[in-house]
């Protein structure tokens, strides 16, 4: 049973719609064997699905949602530790 | 395509109301008290809950006026008593009189005039009783849905809001423009990132520069305050519910507006004049942007939510969505609708969005909404200049 959503074909994340715990399953469509998450992930937070290198856009409805901050491994919760907007910053 | 219809006040002036609505008028916040002593004792008033009006820029006064005079002349409201003190900036036998131009009656009292707040509260009182009196003579006919305009909002989201809510607020927007009722898209600051979206959806290349550039411009003030955007948008609340960036909320938030192309972009409160899906460049403060689309005439506003926000409007019905199961369970008392069950897989977005266009025209003719049942009345203005 999927307990993630993937909403465009080239999302580099899926996001939980159930908790998941560090080494459980992350699957976003059914008879595909997903992920295993390395961290907890709680409700409406991202998993990533593909790996990132630093400064790589982080994609999500199809679009950039900002950039990692960090490498960023498939299985790692994505969220403000390691993505960064890239606007309204007042520096930088 | 069948042209809906649904039972509504026809005005005087042509337009359609759904409610009839008493607004007491406050013109600066020295005249609150008097004003609420009115519409507390009132069934059938409401209280328009403005305390500037005073030490504001000519700018922010002059444009307070023009949003106070357009509530005043909502086609919900069937009268409205002005309270002034006598000594503020924001003229209140001026602001009366600009509300009197309307079909619908309208007093203005001065406490310092009146001698004093209660001797202001008992005309006030009598002034509003008349009014009230005067909606029980009135009848709902039949209108057509093209007659109503409806805001898009949204507040207090998380990650549901994006996959669940706002596209079912979408798909509910594409049926309200496919019968040529007015739609507002709204929240500027929500919206960076989402910006080739909004090129790709507006009507013309020129309708696109208008809105990139109102979008800049926010960003451009938001930067000139020298503090950083991450805490406002997306704000605490938001990141605990999973949204990372402002880009992220954006892509998500600008699902409510469907996919019918935008015909047009407006400044802060200003009425649509075009059938169809519109832009309203409101800030993303919930309060202060739902104000905007109602002194821009929605007569109802459709918020989705995904942490939950019970917030109404004094004079027109909000409709609360929360993409959030948990949510709806936890806050059934103050959410209207479960598109959580998009997220469960019970419902499609298709669904939910017949949901609510049917919902909402329950509620054009009468029906209560959570907020309204609460009597959440919530106003908050737009200001940008300072207080003195």
């Amino acid at each position: 049973m999927r307990n993630a959503l993937k909403l465009h074909a080239d999302d580099t994340v899926v996001t939980m719609i159930a908790d998941v715990a560090a080494g459980e399953q992350v699957t976003w469509e059914e008879g595909l064997p997903g992920v295993e998450a390395l961290d907890a992930v709680p409700f409406g937070h991202k998993v990533a699905v593909e790996a990132m290198a630093a400064g790589s856009r982080v994609i999500k409805y199809g679009a950039s949602i900002g950039r990692a901050i960090e490498p960023i491994v498939v299985g790692r919760h994505v969220h403000t530790h390691n993505l960064k907007s890239v606007r309204g910053a007042a520096k930088g | 395509m069948t042209q809906d219809t649904f039972m509504g006040f026809v005005r005087p002036d042509g337009r359609v109301g759904i409610r009839n609505h008493v607004a007491i008028i406050p013109s600066c916040g020295c005249a609150l008290r008097a004003a609420q002593m009115i519409a507390a004792a009132v069934d059938g008033a409401v209280l328009i809950d403005y305390h500037e009006g005073c030490g504001i820029t000519d700018r922010d006064m002059e444009l307070a006026k023009g949003w106070l005079t357009a509530f005043g002349r909502h086609p919900n409201v069937i009268g409205s008593v002005v309270v002034g003190l006598g000594c503020e900036g924001l003229d209140p036998h001026d602001l009366g009189a600009r509300v009197a131009e309307g079909w619908a009656p309208s007093e203005t009292l001065v406490i310092q005039e009146q001698g004093g707040t209660r001797s202001t509260a008992d005309k006030g009182i009598a002034f509003a009783r008349q009014m009230v009196a005067t909606g029980e003579g009135m009848h709902r006919e039949p209108c057509p849905v093209s007659a109503l305009t409806i805001g898009l909002e949204c507040g207090g989201s998380d990650a549901t809001s994006g996959m669940a809510a706002n596209p079912a607020l979408g798909e509910f927007s594409d049926l309200m423009t496919a019968q040529a009722a007015k739609v507002i898209l709204a929240e500027t600051s929500e919206l960076l990132g989402a910006e080739h979206v909004l090129r790709e959806r507006s009507a013309s290349p020129e309708i696109a520069d208008r809105l990139i550039a109102t979008i800049d411009a926010c960003e451009a003030f938001l930067k000139s305050t020298g503090e950083d955007f991450m805490g406002k948008q997306p704000s605490p609340g938001n990141v605990r519910g999973g949204i990372t960036t402002v880009e992220e909320k954006a892509l998500g938030d600008v699902r409510k507006g469907g996919s019918s192309p935008i015909v047009d972009v407006l400044a802060y409160g200003d009425p649509p004049n075009l059938p169809g899906l519109s832009f309203m460049d409101t800030p993303g403060n919930d309060l202060t942007s739902v104000v905007g689309l109602v002194a821009g005439g929605s007569h109802i506003v459709t918020f989705t939510t995904g942490r939950g926000n019970p917030m109404g409007n004094p004079i027109v019905p909000v409709i609360k969505i929360t993409g959030n199961p948990q949510t709806y369970a936890n806050m059934t008392d103050d959410m209207d609708v479960n598109a959580g069950l998009i997220i469960t897989g019970e419902k499609t977005l298709a669904e939910v969005g017949r949901d609510i266009y049917d919902l909402s025209l329950r509620v054009a003719e009468g029906e209560l909404t959570k907020a309204e049942a609460l009597d959440h009345g919530e106003f908050m203005i737009l200001r940008q200049g300072p207080i003195y």
